[in-house]
Protein backbone atom coordinates (compact mmCIF):
# COMPACT_ATOMS: atom_id res chain seq x y z
CA UNK A 1 0.00 0.00 0.00
CA UNK A 2 1.72 3.54 -1.26
CA UNK A 3 1.87 6.18 1.37
CA UNK A 4 -1.51 7.50 -1.13
CA UNK A 5 -3.50 4.79 -0.74
CA UNK A 6 -2.51 4.32 3.40
CA UNK A 7 -3.82 8.23 3.88
CA UNK A 8 -7.47 7.20 2.45
CA UNK A 9 -7.46 4.68 4.47
CA UNK A 10 -6.62 6.37 7.42
CA UNK A 11 -8.94 9.24 6.74
CA UNK A 12 -11.80 6.88 6.24
CA UNK A 13 -11.06 4.89 9.68
CA UNK A 14 -10.77 8.42 11.36
CA UNK A 15 -14.20 9.56 9.98
CA UNK A 16 -15.78 6.19 11.24
CA UNK A 17 -14.26 7.03 14.36
CA UNK A 18 -15.62 10.49 14.99
CA UNK A 19 -19.16 9.12 13.85
CA UNK A 20 -19.02 6.55 16.42
CA UNK A 21 -17.46 9.14 19.30
CA UNK A 22 -20.61 11.36 17.91
CA UNK A 23 -23.36 8.28 18.35
CA UNK A 24 -21.67 7.31 21.76
CA UNK A 25 -22.38 11.19 22.89
CA UNK A 26 -25.62 11.52 21.52
CA UNK A 27 -26.25 8.73 23.90
CA UNK A 28 -26.69 6.25 20.82
CA UNK A 29 -24.26 3.38 21.42
CA UNK A 30 -23.87 2.15 24.87
CA UNK A 31 -19.89 2.18 26.54
CA UNK A 32 -18.96 -1.10 25.88
CA UNK A 33 -19.63 -1.16 22.76
CA UNK A 34 -18.18 2.30 21.71
CA UNK A 35 -15.25 0.95 23.51
CA UNK A 36 -14.82 -2.14 21.46
CA UNK A 37 -15.29 -0.38 18.14
CA UNK A 38 -12.51 2.66 19.29
CA UNK A 39 -10.70 -0.54 19.96
CA UNK A 40 -10.55 -1.75 16.37
CA UNK A 41 -10.61 1.58 14.50
CA UNK A 42 -7.44 3.18 16.05
CA UNK A 43 -5.47 -0.55 15.80
CA UNK A 44 -6.91 -0.39 12.24
CA UNK A 45 -5.28 3.27 11.73
CA UNK A 46 -2.09 2.83 13.52
CA UNK A 47 -1.76 -0.56 11.14
CA UNK A 48 -2.29 1.68 8.35
CA UNK A 49 -0.11 4.31 9.08
CA UNK A 50 2.46 2.24 9.90
CA UNK A 51 2.40 -1.38 8.00
CA UNK A 52 5.99 -2.28 9.18
CA UNK A 53 4.30 -3.74 12.35
CA UNK A 54 1.80 -5.72 10.32
CA UNK A 55 5.19 -7.34 8.89
CA UNK A 56 6.08 -7.79 12.54
CA UNK A 57 3.30 -9.20 13.86
CA UNK A 58 3.14 -11.80 10.70
CA UNK A 59 6.84 -12.57 11.81
CA UNK A 60 5.18 -13.47 15.34
CA UNK A 61 2.62 -15.13 14.21
CA UNK A 62 4.69 -17.96 12.58
CA UNK A 63 5.78 -16.15 9.91
CA UNK A 64 2.18 -16.01 8.10
CA UNK A 65 1.37 -13.58 4.52
CA UNK A 66 0.28 -10.32 6.04
CA UNK A 67 -2.97 -10.64 4.30
CA UNK A 68 -3.73 -14.24 5.88
CA UNK A 69 -2.79 -12.89 9.31
CA UNK A 70 -5.28 -10.10 8.95
CA UNK A 71 -8.06 -12.24 7.88
CA UNK A 72 -7.52 -14.81 10.08
CA UNK A 73 -7.80 -12.68 13.19
CA UNK A 74 -10.96 -10.31 11.26
CA UNK A 75 -12.79 -13.66 11.55
CA UNK A 76 -11.85 -14.67 14.73
CA UNK A 77 -13.13 -12.01 16.20
CA UNK A 78 -16.06 -11.77 14.00
CA UNK A 79 -17.06 -14.88 14.90
CA UNK A 80 -16.65 -14.17 18.83
CA UNK A 81 -18.59 -10.62 18.64
CA UNK A 82 -21.42 -12.66 17.17
CA UNK A 83 -21.38 -15.17 19.92
CA UNK A 84 -21.77 -12.41 21.86
CA UNK A 85 -24.48 -10.61 20.39
CA UNK A 86 -26.54 -13.89 20.34
CA UNK A 87 -25.53 -14.33 23.85
CA UNK A 88 -27.10 -10.62 24.33
CA UNK A 89 -30.32 -10.94 21.99
CA UNK A 90 -31.16 -13.68 24.16
CA UNK A 91 -31.77 -11.38 27.00
CA UNK A 92 -35.18 -11.47 25.00
CA UNK A 93 -36.35 -14.31 28.44
CA UNK A 94 -36.12 -11.16 30.60
CA UNK A 95 -38.47 -8.97 27.50
CA UNK A 96 -41.22 -11.89 27.99
CA UNK A 97 -41.50 -11.97 31.50
CA UNK A 98 -41.75 -7.94 31.60
CA UNK A 99 -44.28 -8.09 28.88
CA UNK A 100 -46.46 -10.70 30.69
CA UNK A 101 -46.14 -9.12 34.12
CA UNK A 102 -46.97 -5.52 32.37
CA UNK A 103 -49.90 -7.75 30.50
CA UNK A 104 -50.94 -8.61 34.27
CA UNK A 105 -50.87 -5.27 35.83
CA UNK A 106 -53.19 -3.84 33.37
CA UNK A 107 -55.42 -6.41 33.41
CA UNK A 108 -55.48 -6.03 37.08
CA UNK A 109 -55.56 -1.90 36.44
CA UNK A 110 -59.18 -3.33 34.70
CA UNK A 111 -60.49 -4.57 36.89
CA UNK A 112 -60.32 -2.08 39.51
CA UNK A 113 -61.64 0.58 36.81
CA UNK A 114 -64.72 -1.58 35.87
CA UNK A 115 -67.40 0.37 36.81
CA UNK A 116 -71.61 -0.72 37.97
CA UNK A 117 -73.03 -0.82 34.99
CA UNK A 118 -70.48 -2.07 32.58
CA UNK A 119 -69.90 -5.86 31.79
CA UNK A 120 -68.64 -7.94 34.48
CA UNK A 121 -66.82 -11.18 33.98
CA UNK A 122 -69.70 -14.14 34.07
CA UNK A 123 -72.93 -11.71 32.82
CA UNK A 124 -74.52 -13.73 29.93
CA UNK A 125 -74.03 -13.46 26.63
CA UNK A 126 -74.88 -10.31 24.81
CA UNK A 127 -78.67 -11.12 22.37
CA UNK B 1 -74.05 -29.62 25.44
CA UNK B 2 -73.67 -26.08 27.25
CA UNK B 3 -71.09 -25.91 29.97
CA UNK B 4 -71.65 -22.41 31.28
CA UNK B 5 -71.73 -24.04 34.84
CA UNK B 6 -69.51 -27.29 34.89
CA UNK B 7 -66.14 -26.46 33.76
CA UNK B 8 -62.92 -26.87 35.46
CA UNK B 9 -60.62 -26.16 33.33
CA UNK B 10 -59.46 -22.87 31.53
CA UNK B 11 -60.13 -22.49 27.77
CA UNK B 12 -56.88 -20.14 26.45
CA UNK B 13 -57.98 -18.38 22.84
CA UNK B 14 -54.27 -16.89 21.88
CA UNK B 15 -55.41 -13.73 19.35
CA UNK B 16 -53.36 -11.90 17.24
CA UNK B 17 -54.69 -9.71 14.84
CA UNK B 18 -57.78 -11.26 14.66
CA UNK B 19 -60.48 -8.80 14.54
CA UNK B 20 -62.47 -9.67 11.73
CA UNK B 21 -63.00 -13.06 13.15
CA UNK B 22 -63.20 -12.61 17.06
CA UNK B 23 -66.16 -11.04 17.58
CA UNK B 24 -67.65 -14.46 16.61
CA UNK B 25 -65.40 -15.97 18.33
CA UNK B 26 -65.77 -14.44 21.47
CA UNK B 27 -69.89 -14.69 20.85
CA UNK B 28 -69.47 -18.34 20.11
CA UNK B 29 -67.50 -19.03 23.20
CA UNK B 30 -69.57 -17.09 26.13
CA UNK B 31 -72.63 -18.41 24.92
CA UNK B 32 -71.15 -21.95 25.73
CA UNK B 33 -68.72 -21.50 28.42
CA UNK B 34 -69.00 -19.74 31.57
CA UNK B 35 -66.75 -16.37 30.87
CA UNK B 36 -64.74 -16.83 34.23
CA UNK B 37 -63.17 -20.11 32.59
CA UNK B 38 -61.91 -18.11 29.55
CA UNK B 39 -58.79 -16.13 28.72
CA UNK B 40 -58.14 -14.28 25.54
CA UNK B 41 -54.49 -13.80 25.37
CA UNK B 42 -53.71 -10.73 23.21
CA UNK B 43 -50.65 -10.98 21.56
CA UNK B 44 -50.08 -6.98 20.80
CA UNK B 45 -52.53 -6.82 18.20
CA UNK B 46 -52.78 -3.75 16.32
CA UNK B 47 -55.83 -4.16 14.68
CA UNK B 48 -57.96 -3.26 17.24
CA UNK B 49 -58.71 -6.58 18.44
CA UNK B 50 -58.40 -5.89 22.20
CA UNK B 51 -61.35 -3.53 21.72
CA UNK B 52 -63.71 -6.28 20.69
CA UNK B 53 -62.24 -7.90 23.79
CA UNK B 54 -63.03 -5.18 26.08
CA UNK B 55 -66.52 -4.23 24.41
CA UNK B 56 -67.22 -7.76 25.70
CA UNK B 57 -66.11 -7.32 29.27
CA UNK B 58 -64.19 -10.34 29.15
CA UNK B 59 -61.20 -10.53 31.14
CA UNK B 60 -58.38 -10.86 28.95
CA UNK B 61 -54.29 -10.15 28.83
CA UNK B 62 -52.73 -7.94 26.67
CA UNK B 63 -48.74 -8.53 25.78
CA UNK B 64 -47.91 -4.89 25.60
CA UNK B 65 -45.55 -6.22 22.03
CA UNK B 66 -45.92 -9.28 20.01
CA UNK B 67 -44.27 -12.41 21.73
CA UNK B 68 -45.42 -14.86 19.49
CA UNK B 69 -48.05 -17.89 19.66
CA UNK B 70 -45.76 -19.73 21.65
CA UNK B 71 -45.59 -17.46 24.51
CA UNK B 72 -49.52 -16.59 24.56
CA UNK B 73 -49.90 -20.67 25.17
CA UNK B 74 -47.12 -20.05 27.77
CA UNK B 75 -48.94 -17.29 29.51
CA UNK B 76 -51.96 -19.60 29.29
CA UNK B 77 -50.66 -22.06 31.07
CA UNK B 78 -49.29 -19.97 33.75
CA UNK B 79 -52.52 -18.46 34.31
CA UNK B 80 -53.82 -21.74 34.67
CA UNK B 81 -51.88 -23.17 37.00
CA UNK B 82 -51.55 -19.45 39.36
CA UNK B 83 -55.37 -20.42 39.10
CA UNK B 84 -57.45 -23.31 40.49
CA UNK B 85 -58.14 -25.16 36.77
CA UNK B 86 -57.78 -28.69 36.47
CA UNK B 87 -56.74 -28.20 32.49
CA UNK B 88 -56.02 -26.01 30.35
CA UNK B 89 -57.02 -25.65 26.77
CA UNK B 90 -55.96 -24.00 23.84
CA UNK B 91 -58.24 -22.59 21.17
CA UNK B 92 -57.20 -20.60 18.20
CA UNK B 93 -58.96 -16.67 17.50
CA UNK B 94 -59.10 -16.69 14.05
CA UNK B 95 -62.67 -18.96 13.72
CA UNK B 96 -61.36 -22.15 12.50
CA UNK B 97 -61.96 -24.31 15.36
CA UNK B 98 -65.01 -25.39 16.45
CA UNK B 99 -67.21 -24.79 20.02
CA UNK B 100 -68.43 -29.02 19.28
CA UNK B 101 -65.15 -29.92 18.73
CA UNK B 102 -63.42 -28.31 21.98
CA UNK B 103 -65.78 -29.58 23.73
CA UNK B 104 -65.46 -32.88 22.85
CA UNK B 105 -62.00 -32.47 23.62
CA UNK B 106 -62.92 -31.55 27.12
CA UNK B 107 -65.86 -34.19 27.08
CA UNK B 108 -62.69 -36.70 26.38
CA UNK B 109 -60.96 -35.64 29.40
CA UNK B 110 -63.81 -35.72 31.77
CA UNK B 111 -63.71 -39.35 30.88
CA UNK B 112 -60.91 -40.67 30.63
CA UNK B 113 -58.27 -38.16 32.16
CA UNK B 114 -55.95 -38.30 29.60
CA UNK B 115 -52.98 -35.67 30.43
CA UNK B 116 -52.68 -35.04 26.67
CA UNK B 117 -56.03 -34.23 24.30
CA UNK B 118 -55.09 -33.68 20.78
CA UNK B 119 -57.34 -32.71 17.95
CA UNK B 120 -56.76 -33.97 14.59
CA UNK B 121 -57.42 -32.97 11.06
CA UNK B 122 -56.46 -36.27 9.64
CA UNK B 123 -57.62 -39.10 11.84
CA UNK B 124 -60.10 -41.41 9.70
CA UNK B 125 -59.75 -39.05 6.88
CA UNK B 126 -58.62 -38.82 3.87
CA UNK B 127 -54.96 -37.27 3.40
CA UNK B 128 -54.50 -33.95 2.86
CA UNK B 129 -54.05 -32.42 -0.43
CA UNK B 130 -50.36 -31.95 -1.20
CA UNK B 131 -48.65 -28.88 0.09
CA UNK B 132 -45.27 -27.99 1.96
CA UNK B 133 -47.60 -27.93 5.22
CA UNK B 134 -49.34 -30.91 4.87
CA UNK B 135 -46.03 -32.91 4.43
CA UNK B 136 -44.32 -31.07 7.02
CA UNK B 137 -47.16 -32.08 8.90
CA UNK B 138 -47.34 -35.91 8.13
CA UNK B 139 -43.42 -36.06 8.39
CA UNK B 140 -43.44 -34.71 11.90
CA UNK B 141 -46.66 -36.80 12.80
CA UNK B 142 -44.88 -40.27 11.44
CA UNK B 143 -41.63 -39.07 13.31
CA UNK B 144 -43.83 -38.31 16.82
CA UNK B 145 -45.53 -41.31 16.53
CA UNK B 146 -42.32 -42.96 16.47
CA UNK B 147 -40.50 -41.14 19.71
CA UNK B 148 -43.79 -41.18 21.65
CA UNK B 149 -45.14 -44.34 20.74
CA UNK B 150 -48.63 -42.80 19.90
CA UNK B 151 -50.13 -42.77 16.96
CA UNK B 152 -50.30 -39.32 15.91
CA UNK B 153 -51.97 -37.77 12.62
CA UNK B 154 -51.86 -34.21 13.60
CA UNK B 155 -49.16 -32.39 15.38
CA UNK B 156 -49.70 -29.14 14.52
CA UNK B 157 -53.12 -28.56 15.27
CA UNK B 158 -53.65 -25.94 17.61
CA UNK B 159 -56.77 -27.32 19.86
CA UNK B 160 -55.43 -29.52 22.49
CA UNK B 161 -55.82 -29.56 26.21
CA UNK B 162 -52.81 -30.34 28.59
CA UNK B 163 -54.18 -31.46 32.07
CA UNK B 164 -52.76 -29.76 35.03
CA UNK B 165 -50.23 -32.08 36.44
CA UNK B 166 -48.41 -31.48 33.10
CA UNK B 167 -48.50 -27.99 32.22
CA UNK B 168 -45.11 -27.67 34.48
CA UNK B 169 -43.38 -29.98 31.87
CA UNK B 170 -44.82 -28.50 28.98
CA UNK B 171 -43.38 -25.22 30.65
CA UNK B 172 -39.90 -26.59 30.96
CA UNK B 173 -39.15 -28.05 27.80
CA UNK B 174 -37.70 -26.28 24.95
CA UNK B 175 -40.51 -25.76 22.32
CA UNK B 176 -41.24 -24.57 19.30
CA UNK B 177 -45.43 -23.62 18.95
CA UNK B 178 -45.53 -26.77 21.50
CA UNK B 179 -46.07 -28.98 18.75
CA UNK B 180 -44.49 -32.57 17.91
CA UNK B 181 -41.71 -31.45 20.62
CA UNK B 182 -44.46 -31.33 23.38
CA UNK B 183 -46.26 -34.07 22.53
CA UNK B 184 -43.17 -35.86 22.65
CA UNK B 185 -41.85 -34.64 25.89
CA UNK B 186 -44.91 -35.26 27.70
CA UNK B 187 -44.82 -38.90 26.31
CA UNK B 188 -41.56 -39.56 27.82
CA UNK B 189 -42.99 -38.48 30.96
CA UNK B 190 -45.84 -41.36 31.55
CA UNK B 191 -48.63 -38.29 29.89
CA UNK B 192 -51.42 -40.47 28.76
CA UNK B 193 -52.09 -39.22 25.02
CA UNK B 194 -54.98 -39.09 23.30
CA UNK B 195 -56.29 -37.79 19.93
CA UNK B 196 -60.00 -37.03 18.57
CA UNK B 197 -60.88 -36.03 14.76
CA UNK B 198 -61.54 -32.42 14.24
CA UNK B 199 -62.58 -29.92 11.94
CA UNK B 200 -61.24 -27.04 10.90
CA UNK B 201 -62.90 -24.49 9.31
CA UNK B 202 -61.35 -22.44 6.54
CA UNK B 203 -60.05 -19.35 6.89
CA UNK B 204 -62.18 -16.61 6.36
CA UNK B 205 -60.03 -14.02 7.26
CA UNK B 206 -56.52 -12.59 9.01
CA UNK B 207 -53.47 -14.26 7.40
CA UNK B 208 -51.96 -17.69 8.70
CA UNK B 209 -48.82 -17.83 10.98
CA UNK B 210 -47.44 -20.29 8.70
CA UNK B 211 -46.33 -18.08 6.15
CA UNK B 212 -43.19 -19.99 3.45
CA UNK B 213 -40.49 -18.30 5.97
CA UNK B 214 -41.78 -20.04 9.13
CA UNK B 215 -42.27 -22.98 6.95
CA UNK B 216 -39.04 -23.91 5.66
CA UNK B 217 -37.68 -23.18 9.33
CA UNK B 218 -40.21 -25.12 11.30
CA UNK B 219 -38.99 -28.30 10.71
CA UNK B 220 -35.19 -27.35 11.63
CA UNK B 221 -36.39 -25.66 14.52
CA UNK B 222 -38.56 -28.39 15.79
CA UNK B 223 -35.62 -31.20 15.16
CA UNK B 224 -33.27 -28.95 17.46
CA UNK B 225 -35.91 -28.45 20.07
CA UNK B 226 -36.62 -32.48 19.93
CA UNK B 227 -32.60 -33.36 20.06
CA UNK B 228 -32.38 -30.43 23.00
CA UNK B 229 -35.23 -32.28 24.92
CA UNK B 230 -33.23 -35.82 24.83
CA UNK B 231 -30.02 -34.52 25.59
CA UNK B 232 -30.50 -31.87 28.01
CA UNK B 233 -33.53 -33.28 29.40
CA UNK B 234 -32.59 -37.45 29.97
CA UNK B 235 -34.98 -37.85 32.70
CA UNK B 236 -37.69 -35.88 31.90
CA UNK B 237 -39.87 -38.07 33.97
CA UNK B 238 -38.23 -36.67 37.20
CA UNK B 239 -39.69 -33.09 36.34
CA UNK B 240 -43.32 -34.73 36.73
CA UNK B 241 -44.44 -34.02 40.24
CA UNK B 242 -47.73 -34.18 42.40
CA UNK B 243 -50.20 -31.90 40.74
CA UNK B 244 -49.21 -27.75 41.67
CA UNK B 245 -51.37 -26.28 43.92
CA UNK B 246 -52.74 -22.76 43.05
CA UNK B 247 -51.33 -19.96 44.32
CA UNK B 248 -54.33 -17.69 45.90
CA UNK B 249 -52.03 -14.64 46.45
CA UNK B 250 -50.84 -14.08 42.35
CA UNK B 251 -54.04 -12.56 41.55
CA UNK B 252 -53.95 -10.20 43.75
CA UNK B 253 -50.31 -9.35 43.27
CA UNK B 254 -50.84 -8.52 39.47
Amino acid sequence: MNTQSSLVVVSILLLVTAWLLRNFFDKKISSGQTLFWLVLLVGAEILTAFPVLIDRVSVLWGNLVPVSWITFAALVLLVFYLLYLTVRLNGYARTVELARGMARLERRIRELERRPGEPQQGAPPRE
Amino acid sequence: MNCRSALNGLVAIPVYNEAESLQRVVDDLCATFPSKNLLFIDDGSTDGSHAILERAGLGYLRHPINLGYEESLRTAMREALEGDHEYVVFFDGDGQHRIEDLQRLIQAYEQDRSDLVLGSRYREADQPPLSLRSVTTRTFSLLTTLLAGVRITDVTCGLKLISRRYIPVALKLPTEDMHAELIVGLARCGARIRELKVTIRPREAGTSMYHLYKGLFYPAKTVVCLLGQMIFYPRLKSVVGPVPKPRPDARANG
